[in-house]
């Protein structure tokens, strides 16, 4: 008996020692600047604004590169296209605020508010992910801001990363009709985000355009 | 690290401690009463002894099986990062053959090239480190000290890095991770052995057969091209799961416990 009260102990300290979640951090192959050789040219740089892994049960494990970006007076947006469609694949980070320094940014659980004779998914803070025609709002997750480009009291860039759990708000192929206007486990009176949960395991982000943004409201 | 050895030092106090008490028991219930001084001696009776106590991985090394079309993978090594407790129950009383329990963290890893000329170098030269950390529960049979049996591995964390920037890592989501399974293969080779217990040094082989990931959630496991953007004609059948191998040297002192 006392040796199993002992072994018993030993067993919990070796499990609560370190237990980890994530996804968090930086992916280390989500490179945004790279040189290659295609011979008989060689040195090509190829920059990017930004790259991200996502998977989710209708999107396969896939890493999309995402050349352009723009800075607005609260969000950060990077696209695959300057011209964005709904299948056009997109990151676009939300903030209650513009970032005027390094620091982390946790996710607002996206809520469900009417729109234009629909209900749109909405949140103070957080990312938004758009792909495969499907746009899926911020659930839990942080925005890292490794560095803020300022020229004067102007922001002119960003570098950071992303990490975190997004949902769709209706299933991937669901179509309203008359006889069922919204998917099973749609509230209208308390809508929440019912269709597929896509996670953010990493994106990495350094914005290139000429942006200059001057925050309304500094933190 | 500290936390390692913290609970390494205290299982190696708590374990000799009761193998002391044991001992101690062990003399005083062995000394012959005062009545039995005329009585000729009887040969002493063979005791079954149980042997506990704490294990150390000194060095490890792992290499993943296969790699997704457009990356590369190499052996990775690391240090000191296998620990738990053991527990070896003879089949018999006297028998080197028996039952032996590992009970403890386990890591498995790899070095992996994201993609032909990921970093700007050329050739392959640039790479990653991936190392995931295990609870693991480890039944196997033990003859004359040739180990044989399997493992149940509960995923506890997962990283993966670039070499030169260990402090800025990716930590993998951890409901990606299954519990894995490995085959084992190795030997203890006796080095020391007293009446307190016996120190053994442990070789041990693991193929992780069921690979560390639930299916399509390996991040590295995407088909890419040489410049790291996802490969247009790869489909989610493509992408593969991490099956690694590793193999591991340490140590374990193992504590007789007569019963």
């Amino acid at each position: 008996m006392k040796m199993m009260t002992i072994l018993s102990m030993c067993v919990l300290a070796l499990f609560v020692t370190s237990c980890e979640d994530g996804p968090t951090g930086p992916h280390p192959s989500l490179e945004l600047s790279l040189i290659y050789d295609a011979p008989p040219v060689t040195g090509i740089l190829v920059e990017v604004s930004g790259k991200m892994i996502v998977q989710g049960p209708v999107v396969t494990m896939t890493s999309t590169a995402l050349p352009k970006d723009s800075i607005f007076s609260n969000e950060i947006h990077l696209s695959t296209a300057n011209i964005n469609i709904n299948s056009t694949p997109t990151l676009r980070l939300v903030f209650k605020t513009l970032p005027t320094g390094p620091g982390s940014f946790a996710f607002t659980a996206a809520t469900i508010v009417p729109g234009a004779g629909t209900f749109v998914p909405t949140s103070d803070q957080g990312a938004f992910v758009s792909i495969s025609g499907n746009l899926y709002a911020p659930v839990s997750g942080t925005i890292t801001i490794t560095e803020v480009r300022k020229n004067g009291e102007d922001i002119i860039g960003y570098s950071g990363y992303v990490n975190g759990k997004l949902k769709a708000m209706f299933p991937r192929g669901f179509t309203p009709s008359i006889a069922q206007p919204f998917p099973p486990g749609f509230n209208i009176a308390s809508p929440t985000l019912v269709g597929e949960t896509l996670t953010l395991h990493s994106a990495v982000f350094k914005t290139r355009s000429p942006s200059r943004v001057r925050p309304t409201n500094p933190q | 690290m500290r936390s390692m050895v913290l609970v390494f030092a205290s299982l190696v106090f708590a374990v000799s401690a009761f193998a002391m008490e044991s001992s101690v028991n062990a003399v005083d219930s062995t000394e012959p009463p005062s009545t039995t001084l005329i009585v000729p001696a009887e040969p002493p009776k063979e005791q079954y002894v149980l042997r506990v106590g704490p294990t150390l991985g000194l060095v490890s090394g792992g290499i993943a099986m296969e790699n997704a079309d457009g990356r590369k993978v190499n052996p990775d090594v690391w240090f000191m990062q296998n620990y738990g407790v053991m527990i070896f129950a003879p089949f018999t009383k006297g028998s080197s053959m028996g039952a032996r329990l590992d009970i403890g963290i386990a890591t498995v890893g790899t070095r992996t090239r994201p993609y032909e000329f990921y970093d700007s170098e050329t050739d392959w030269k640039g790479y990653t480190i991936e190392r995931y950390t295990y609870f693991s529960i480890a039944p196997q049979v033990s003859l004359y000290g040739i180990m044989f049996g399997a493992g149940f591995n509960l995923p506890m964390k997962g990283e993966i890095w670039h070499p030169e920037r260990a402090d800025n890592k990716f930590t993998v989501d951890k409901n990606t991770m299954k519990m894995a399974i490995d085959i084992r293969l190795g030997g203890a080779i006796n080095v020391w052995n007293s009446k307190l217990g016996i120190l053994t040094i442990d070789l041990l082989a693991k193929y992780w057969v069921t690979g560390l990931y639930e299916d399509g959630m390996y991040t590295n496991g995407v088909p890419v091209t040489a410049v790291g953007n996802a490969d247009p004609s790869a489909t989610p059948s493509d992408v593969i799961n991490l099956t690694p191998i590793s193999v591991h040297l340490g140590l374990s002192y193992q504590f007789k416990l007569g019963l």
